[in-house]
């Protein structure tokens, strides 16, 4: 992963880690595969619940989880043209 | 960005629909950003937005006005009192045109600043704003400040395309250098009608130049 990823690009990678997974991704996964601090998974993972990106669910074992939503579904499928229009006008994340 | 100056009579009605047209684009670029902020709650967007949908309504108003302008003039022998209604009409829509230009233009010079203080973007729209209120020479007064912020915003833009020299960011830059450059031509359309013309044309290729960098970024 890039290292000097910007905010929309490391939402983009949270949620292609959670797709991967179907549904079944925990926190820990995440920050890993994300290559994240816990503080920073913590404010991404809020942000990404705020926009109705994915949702958290608790697992049989009583472990949290998180599922995708079909607008996060969307935001991956936009997300190049997201890329190219900040790159476009050379706007920092 | 034009006003109104001198304008040959066969451009009469051309000016309007160009001016159609880049309140057109200026919108589709503003919707486009508005709804990447939506997704993404990045500040840039949300002011490069704000800014694009006030300089599209600044130009939907100046287009309106030139049309209504031109089916005025089209009557032959008109009342006294519906000429002076038409005067009143046209001189408040061109007031509301200056207005809304400037305050799009300071959104997004203040968009090419890194600061984020709030205070900074109230005080460049008072001093951009105040003096088109209470300066008699309103043309004059616009066109300086729309220049001036057009040199900030057009150096930021070049300055980000020198940085990463990529072909979305040639047309960007070159887009908002060709608008810094149809601002600079339109200080002398007071003289001559035809430098009129010249800063539209310069217009319209900048805006042609904004909407194929727009195509790129849609294109998969």
């Amino acid at each position: 992963m890039n290292p000097k990823r910007g905010k929309v690009a490391i939402i983009h990678d949270i949620l292609l880690i959670i797709r991967s997974k179907d549904s079944e991704a925990g926190p820990t996964h995440i920050m890993y595969r994300a290559n994240l601090s816990h503080q920073m998974l913590t404010e991404y993972l809020n942000e990404i619940l705020s926009k109705g990106f994915a949702i958290e669910n608790t697992n049989k074992h009583g472990k949290r989880t998180y599922a995708i939503t079909p607008k996060g579904h969307e935001f991956i499928k936009d997300y190049q043209q997201i890329q190219k229009f900040f790159d476009s006008y050379g706007f920092v994340q | 960005m034009s006003v109104w100056y001198l304008t040959p009579t066969w451009f009469s009605g051309y000016d309007a629909i160009l001016q159609l047209v880049f309140g057109l684009i200026t919108l589709i670029l503003a919707l486009f950003a508005i709804r990447i902020f939506k997704v993404t709650s990045e500040r840039t967007t949300k002011l490069f937005g704000s800014g694009f949908l006030l300089i599209s309504i600044a130009y939907f108003v100046q287009s309106a006005l030139n049309f209504f302008a031109l089916h005025e003039l089209a009557e032959p022998i008109q009342p006294l009192i519906k000429l002076n209604q038409a005067i009143t009409i046209g001189f408040v829509a061109a007031y509301f045109h200056l207005l809304l230009m400037i305050c799009g233009l300071i959104v997004l010079l203040y968009m090419s600043f890194s600061i984020k203080e709030k205070k900074v973007l109230a005080a460049l729209l008072l001093i951009g704003v105040l003096p088109m209120l209470f300066d008699t020479d309103i043309v004059y007064t616009y066109q300086i400040i729309s220049t001036i912020s057009l040199i900030f915003i057009a150096s930021y833009f070049v300055k980000n395309y020198l940085k990463k020299k990529h072909a979305l960011r040639f047309f960007t830059a070159a887009g908002f250098a060709i608008l810094l450059l149809s601002s600079i031509i339109f200080f002398f359309a007071v003289q001559d009608k035809l430098f009129y013309v010249a800063g539209n044309a310069l217009e319209f290729l900048a805006y042609l130049l904004l909407l194929i960098n727009f195509y790129l970024v849609l294109k998969k």
